[in-house]
């Protein structure tokens, strides 16, 4: 595979300040500060020279030099004006010192990149230079909304200076300082994976390796430490944003073939383009159902999650490949939505719109148009980049792609019925229509496929679901992917039409990819330790899904209940170690053993939907003026992904001692996460992220999570499921955010945690100890009702007229309920008053203080305590 | 203590009630009555559910369509003459009469009388919890 000059000046670009993260770490061997520092340091004031770290970069490019594609350094393009053969070093290290039109590009994009981001505190003291290796990033969670003129001391949380894990992405109120001995463990472990990436045979491969490996080692260096500077920015997100805006100046340049350094420094014309997409319908394209899915629902999801970041992240990959940009020119992709930049010039805009015509005609022809990609474009200047004027055209930008989700499709070309639709039914076949989508025909070449049937069962699906419960099947035993341009591969119907796959096995590199176009190669799991894979690109869009473990043979909890034998089979059949759950097995997790040895609880699953509130307001309104930049931007997107894609998927793994293993992700990443578990552990894992999403974001209490949790027998069909779910998320939503709604009321998430922990303990207590009955429970339920009638009335503000008067005698009706129910085992007269004053105080407490939310702790006891028919 | 009938009511004129009165002052009232004789033989649960339960059957009589509100009334007002002839036989004391007196001498409505009647059911209710073994 040739490396193109856009390549190149990515990789340059991209590592250009790496020597800041190695200066603290290596000594440069004797005589090569004094052999090079003329050639990569400016020489300040005929002084001294200045900006070592660019000395560093060109030593630590030429002691890597034969881990190294070797493409890179003679790169086809290298006749282009102004790059020569050897110029790797030279792109990279003189950005300070530039000579040629090409390291000007290089400069001028760090120029951009830095000169946009950087903001500086008013007040406080300036870091002294021989300071710089103390100072800590911090946290982008912590900038929003802060005020201008904060100083750093208001600032308390810090991000350690280690590679990001599951565990070190949660900054730490931390007044502790960087030392050499962080720096050297970083770079020492950084050099020995950088040696170790995969795929130095094709280039661009190695070169999206390198950017994940990068990403994981310099995400919580700070990329400027010295003077008053506000050093919120990872030295990942500078080299991102430069490596992104380097690649689309020059392919600007190029194009108008104006590359000089006069004409590369002129930062007036509008040089550069946004390009955005959006996956609109993926709610539709992921629920979608045709009835019978039996079994192999949680596959089919998991295979169509996959394929909605697949895709989004192959529009993306198109886009940039037919622009010749570079794989790091996509500077945000998240939760469905693209950001890349591009050089602006007509030629560019015509091929942005034929590339979106051809991914949304493949979509309208397997969608049916629920779902297409909206791709939006906005030119701008290299000035409105700086001096706070990026605020204005990202807003002008994001009102463009508002306003784009209103003109989906072209319809006057794609107005009016399918052509052809009926006729590509073929009534010979088992069930003509696919019964997975419930819309595609049904397809001969997958009739009885081993992935959709089981041996002696007929089956039929449409080629695209086919290919989702493949895919599903196998993402989650292989972990590794590679995408490959090519009619050889694994799926039935290829993605866009051009795009294979092919899975392999965890932490292997090592499949025969010889004489294929392998586009991608990813791992898309976390490890289990926390640690993220380095020898490739880590793509964290798998979640985390429960899968048949050999125990699971011997679990009774899924024989139990009213089930006939040939379900009990079918269900016992299933088990098979390595594949994903089936929804009935992770329903049946719900249940428990009594003391007595038979099963209590109901099985259900619980169903939580949940995303980050006022999303478009943290993004516009968070940062204001000089703080508002593209590399802020890409950061808190990077950030929230990782809460949901990395540390999600590793917490339901590790976290409470394995009490959330049993849950499945349907998807996890952007700003939202839908996740389906035993119901009760949903419950309690709900409290959990919230908790853990708060120190996530510095306990900034403008950034917070709304959440609907709903439950289902394990039959539901899964788009009324996903239909209850956003109707429970949009009621806490609509009843102020910052909630949850359980059992159909939204308390706010302390309550939700006083309902969950103190009360329902409390409850369980009294109906284990037989201080309450089940039936005192089902009484007080209905009180629990008066109640919440009675605070409707009153907050409508007008008292409580005579026709509702029978709300207001709940806590008269509590009393009596409880004296007459409660304590009744207890002989000593005085002690069993003592007991029910006692309990009837606190209930009455309780339900004045959450009303129809008491409903939560009542049904999750009742429910949890249900004594299941024997098995 | 304020007067009961006037706790009753947030705006006696469009019935609108006072929550309140259902609950503390409910509570309160059933606190008071019930331990105003040491020896516990005055105003025993059986006593008071009496005029509970008559007043509770004239609400009844009065909330059913096609009643005549003139019919009813007099025997509302009877009430307090059954609670004075209780007094009399040592069975209530002298603070729950004058309550109930008052309440009911009060009464001109049918929603009065429903107003009243809800707050003798929570008032009954919260003597439980008060007197539980009488």
């Amino acid at each position: 595979m040739e490396v193109g000059i856009s390549s190149t000046i990515a990789l340059a670009a991209l590592l250009h300040d790496v020597g800041k993260f190695a200066q603290y770490a290596v000594s440069l061997p004797e005589g090569y500060r004094e052999r090079n520092a003329d050639l990569y340091q400016p020489f300040w004031n005929n002084r001294y020279y200045t900006h070592s770290h660019a000395l560093f970069t060109a030593y630590f490019l030429e002691s890597m030099k034969n881990f190294i594609p070797e493409g890179f350094w003679n790169p086809n393009a290298s006749t282009v004006r102004g790059v020569a053969p050897d110029s790797l070093i030279n792109l990279a290290a003189m950005h300070h010192k530039p000579e040629t039109p090409a390291q000007w590009v290089i400069a001028e994009a760090d120029r951009l990149s830095s000169g946009s981001d950087r903001d500086e505190f008013t007040e406080g003291k300036a870091i002294p230079v021989s300071d710089a290796i103390k100072t800590k990033l911090i946290p982008v969670f912590e900038m929003l909304f802060s005020s201008a003129d904060a100083s750093r001391d208001d600032f308390s949380w810090r991000y350690q200076i280690k590679p990001i894990d599951a565990t070190t992405i949660f900054p730490q109120k931390d007044s502790s300082e960087g030392s050499d001995e962080d720096y050297r463990k970083l770079y020492a472990d950084f050099s020995k994976a950088f040696t170790e990436l995969a795929h130095k045979n094709k280039p661009l491969l190695w070169l999206q390796h390198l950017d994940s490996l990068y990403r994981t080692f310099t995400s919580h260096v700070p990329a400027a430490r010295v003077g008053n500077v506000v050093h919120d920015v990872s030295l990942y997100d500078h080299s991102r944003t430069t490596a992104a805006l380097a690649v689309a100046l020059y392919r600007y340049h190029e194009e108008t073939d104006t590359l000089r350094e006069d004409a590369v420094k002129d930062r007036n014309p509008r040089k550069f383009l946004i390009v955005s997409g959006d996956f609109y319908g993926i709610q539709s394209f992921i629920f979608s159902v045709g009835g019978e899915q039996r079994g192999r629902r949680s596959k089919l999801l998991r295979g169509r999650s996959f394929s909605v970041s697949l895709l989004t992240e192959l529009a993306a990959h198109e886009i940039a490949k037919s622009l010749k940009l570079s794989p790091l020119s996509v500077v945000m992709s998240a939760g469905g939505k693209f950001h890349l930049i591009a050089h602006n010039t007509a030629e560019s805009r015509k091929k942005i719109e034929k590339v979106a015509q051809k991914l949304n005609d493949w979509l309208l022809d397997v969608t049916f148009g629920e779902s297409a990609l909206g791709i939006t474009y906005t030119g701008f200047s290299p000035a409105d980049l700086l001096n706070g004027r990026f605020e204005s055209f990202w807003k002008r930008h994001i009102e463009a792609m508002e306003e784009k989700k209103f003109r989906r499709f072209d319809l006057s070309k794609h107005g009016g019925v399918f052509k052809d639709f009926l006729d590509r039914f073929r009534n010979d076949l088992y069930r003509p229509l696919c019964p997975f989508c419930g819309k595609r025909p049904s397809e001969e070449k997958v009739e009885n496929d081993r992935a959709i049937a089981r041996p002696n069962e007929r089956a039929s699906a449409c080629g695209i679901c086919r290919d989702h419960i493949f895919v599903g099947t196998k993402i989650v035993k292989k972990h590794r992917v590679a995408v490959i341009d090519s009619q050889q591969g694994d799926l039935v119907a290829p993605l866009f039409g051009k795009y294979q796959l092919k899975f392999v096995d965890p932490g292997s590199t090592s499949i025969d990819l010889k004489g294929l176009n392998v586009e991608k190669f990813w791992d898309v799991n976390i490890y289990d330790n926390g640690t993220v894979p380095t020898d490739v690109t880590f793509m964290p869009v798998n979640g985390y899904v429960p899968v048949y473990e050999a125990y699971d043979e011997h679990d009774e909890r899924i024989l139990a209940g009213a089930r006939s034998e040939e379900a009990k089979l079918e269900l016992i059949d299933m088990i098979r170690e390595g594949d994903p759950k089936s929804f009935a097995h992770i329903a049946s997790r719900a249940l428990s053993f009594g003391d007595d040895g038979k099963l209590y609880g109901i099985d259900a699953l619980g169903v939580l939907k949940a995303d980050v509130d006022n999303l478009g307001a943290i993004f516009s309104c968070g940062f204001r003026g000089k703080r508002f930049t593209m590399s802020r931007m890409a950061t808190l997107s990077r950030v929230l992904n990782n809460f949901f894609a990395l540390y999600l998927p590793y917490a339901l793994r590790n976290e409470e001692k394995g009490a959330f293993c049993d849950v499945y992700t349907v998807f996890a990443g952007g700003d939202d996460l839908f996740l389906i578990g035993p119901w009760n552990k949903i419950r309690d894992l709900a409290i959990f992220i919230v908790g853990k999403f708060r120190t996530y974001v510095c306990e900034n209490r403008m950034v917070y999570i709304s959440a609907g949790i709903t439950l289902h027998k394990p039959s539901t069909p899964m788009d009324v499921i996903a239909e209850e779910t956003e109707e429970a998320l949009g009621m806490a939503k609509a009843s102020g955010r910052n909630r949850v709604t359980m059992f159909g009321h939204s308390v706010s998430w302390d309550a939700f945690s006083c309902l969950v922990d103190e009360v329902r303990e409390n409850l369980k207590k009294w109906l284990s100890e037989d201080v309450l009955s089940r039936s005192a429970f089902h009484r007080i339920l209905k009180l629990v009702e008066m109640a919440e009638i009675e605070e409707c009335a009153i907050s409508r503000g007008k008292g409580v007229c005579i026709t509702d008067i029978e709300c207001v005698k709940w806590r008269a009706f509590l009393g009596y309920q409880v004296a007459r129910n409660a304590a009744k085992k207890i002989r000593d007269k005085k002690d069993a008053q003592r007991v029910q004053t006692q309990i009837a105080g606190q209930l009455a407490k309780w339900i004045n203080d959450y009303r129809g939310a008491m409903i939560i702790p009542f049904w999750s006891v009742l429910y949890d305590t249900r004594k299941k028919r024997d098995f | 203590m304020a007067s009961l009938w006037k706790e009753l009511w947030k705006d006696e004129k469009t019935n609108l009630v006072n929550p309140e009165a259902f609950s503390k002052i409910a509570e309160e009232w059933a606190k008071k009555i019930s331990g105003e004789d040491q020896n516990q033989r005055k105003n025993k649960t059986s006593q008071l559910r009496k005029f509970y339960d008559e007043i509770f059957k004239l609400n009844q009589r009065a909330r059913a369509q096609e009643s005549n509100w003139d019919e009813i009334l007099p025997y509302v007002h009877l009430v307090i003459a059954k609670a004075a002839y209780a007094k009399g036989r040592g069975l209530v004391t002298d603070s729950f009469v004058n309550e109930l007196k008052e309440m009911l001498s009060n009464v001109k409505t049918r929603e009065h009388l429903h107003a009243v009647t809800t707050f003798l059911e929570a008032f009954m209710a919260f003597y439980k919890q008060y007197r539980p073994r009488d």
